[in-house]
């Protein structure tokens, strides 16, 4: 599954530099993940780095995007080539 | 007898190093040849030096901050001279940025950077086991929240009694604003919430009643917020004191539903709004929704009764005094019970320090290094301000002029107080030890030569405010009908040396 930012979300900006596919940027309301760039971070790391720094726990698995880890790291793989 | 003197010379006694608490708490096995011993800036170092010396520790640690570095500096130069043998190691934010060193690091042994509780005492075990390390920069090793030993039981007795006890829920600060060390942070990280309540209920069995929170921000993770102040609420009464900093632009629901149920004189925020200016929030990296910050403000103001404390930054890059009195302005109009008017200072380790050329930030060498002149503000500027800000402490923040203040400041409230703080300083001479008597006569005076207040109003409103100071006798603007003079009468000293003294 790629990864949410949910509306507790406080705009800190903590977790978008730390994201290794670029795939956070600031949206209308609160920051946003793209689906198609998000691995959870597969390939990069062992943990989501944006849950690791994220202060307010606002992040999760976005259920509308199921993913197994397999087809994460196809992701990974098709975003590093 | 101690081999390790922890230390520190504390701002006021009504302080508690914290710090030296957590250093303590975290030495293992050494601490049974540890001792914490406080003392005060206006301590003598001599008479410091001489109490540090009893029983000839092996290693002096000083916690060195921006209010102790010039005393710690006079302190460790005495030590040196008199027992050069003792180690002495320094740690606290003014040495934790090499190269950006001030002048006692040239006579310290070691500096632990950074965080201190691991580091300090693999370094005291290094010493003590004759194995002292060659390096005398040491970086402070970061070690998860849940591993360190609690500070809390080393608050005594007689802090418990007689002084503020600080209490940190969280470390770190998510946020980058350049002017805040807490911007090197990478983020935030909360101590364990049950164990962390467990403490303060400690705490609070042994009598605290008084607790501050050191945490960066303490409303960022709403549920811990709402949890330790449902834990309070359970406990109010018998003098608690709760006091925080917050953000102003995070006010969700539920915190405002728990906020509701505070008594009066139980809660204080400190709310950084810095400045409302958008093109410097951006160039410091600050990230606030001004409008948010405007709604919450109102709101803690009409539905809490908590103390509201709103900070200002003057000298910021890009700050001009029209741009700092707009801020201002639109701060007043949001009525929290107290401005600090903060002049920027540079701290060692700051990011804002990358601004220093392109806008000729120019601070003081010494501590507190306050800025002097930017490329938008002049030396001549920036006194004219601290003034203001030193003024807006006696008579805005004091409370003492709630009835004058609002036809002080009328319809353009940083114009007209600037005024009101050019006028009393060419009459006056003084920001310093002007008695609160002869300052009713110099407002009085003000107030209706220099705003135009007609005479009648002013008296009325300083007569009102006057009342309730308790002095005793009349000022001389209440003894006459308009303002005739401001000479002191025979018996009040306090005029008479406090003219000596502005003159």
């Amino acid at each position: 599954m790629a990864l949410i930012i949910n509306d507790e979300c406080i705009n800190c900006d903590v977790c978008e530099p730390e994201c290794p596919n670029g795939a956070i940027s600031q949206g209308e309301e609160i920051y946003v993940i793209d689906p198609a760039l998000c691995t959870e971070c597969v390939g990069h790391h062992d943990l989501p780095q944006c849950i690791e720094v994220c202060p307010v726990d606002c992040i999760d698995k976005d259920p509308e995007h199921a993913e197994s880890k397999d087809t994460l790291y196809q992701k990974y793989l098709k975003l590093t080539a | 007898m101690p081999q390790i003197r922890l230390t520190t010379l504390n701002a006021r006694y009504i302080h508690s190093a914290f710090g030296l608490r957590y250093l303590y708490a975290n030495l293992g096995e050494l601490q049974n040849v540890a001792e914490i011993l406080e003392f005060g800036i206006q301590d003598r170092p001599i008479d410091i030096v001489e109490k540090l010396l009893q029983h000839r520790p092996k290693i002096i640690g000083f916690g060195v901050y921006i209010w102790n570095v010039a005393e710690i500096g006079s302190t460790v130069a005495l030590l040196k001279q008199i027992a050069p043998e003792i180690v002495v190691i320094l740690g606290g934010p003014e040495v934790s940025h090499p190269p950006d060193l001030p002048p006692v690091a040239e006579l310290a042994d070691y500096i632990v950077t950074g965080v201190g509780e691991i580091s300090f005492r693999a370094l005291c075990e290094q010493i003590l086991n004759g194995e002292a390390p060659d390096e005398k920069i040491i970086t402070g090793v970061e070690s998860p929240l849940e591993s360190l030993v609690s500070p809390y039981p080393y608050y005594n007795d007689e802090d418990v009694r007689n002084r503020i006890v600080y209490v940190e829920a969280s470390r770190g600060c998510p946020f980058k604003c350049e002017f805040c060390l807490s911007a090197l942070d990478v983020t935030a990280k909360p101590f364990t919430l049950d164990r962390f309540l467990d403490e303060m209920d400690v705490l609070y069995r042994r009598g605290v009643r008084h607790f501050k929170f050191i945490d960066r921000t303490f409303n960022l993770k709403i549920a811990a917020s709402v949890a330790i102040l449902e834990f309070f609420l359970e406990r109010m009464g018998d003098g608690l004191f709760l006091h925080f900093e917050v953000i102003p632009d995070h006010l969700p629901d539920r915190l405002k539903q728990t906020l509701e149920k505070f008594p009066p004189a139980t809660l204080q925020f400190e709310v950084g709004v810095q400045t409302f200016d958008p093109v410097i929030q951006r160039l410091i990296s600050r990230r606030q929704d001004n409008e948010k910050t405007k709604e919450n403000l109102r709101w803690l103001k009409a539905n809490t009764h908590a103390h509201i404390h709103a900070d200002l930054i003057f000298g910021l890059p890009g700050d001009t005094l029209a741009n700092f009195a707009a801020s201002f302005d639109q701060l007043v109009a949001l009525q929290p019970h107290e401005i600090q008017l903060g002049i920027l200072k540079r701290l060692r380790g700051a990011p804002l320090n990358r601004h220093n050329e392109a806008y000729r930030l120019r601070y003081n060498p010494e501590p507190p290094y306050n800025i002097l002149s930017t490329r938008d503000i002049g030396f001549n500027e920036m006194q004219r301000i601290n003034r203001f800000a030193r003024y807006w402490d006696m008579i805005g923040n004091s409370g003492r002029f709630a009835e004058a203040l609002p036809l002080i400041l009328a319809d353009a409230p940083f114009e007209r107080f600037l005024r009101l703080s050019d006028a009393l300083y060419e009459l006056s001479g003084s920001t310093w030890k002007i008695a609160l008597r002869r300052l009713f006569d110099l407002l009085y005076r003000v107030m209706t030569e220099f705003l135009a207040i007609p005479t009648v109003e002013a008296k009325h409103v300083l007569e009102a405010d006057y009342q309730k100071t308790g002095e005793k006798g009349l000022a001389s603007f209440m003894k006459t009908e308009g303002y005739e003079t401001s000479k002191p009468s025979r018996q009040n000293q306090a005029n008479k040396r406090q003219q000596a003294f502005g003159h």
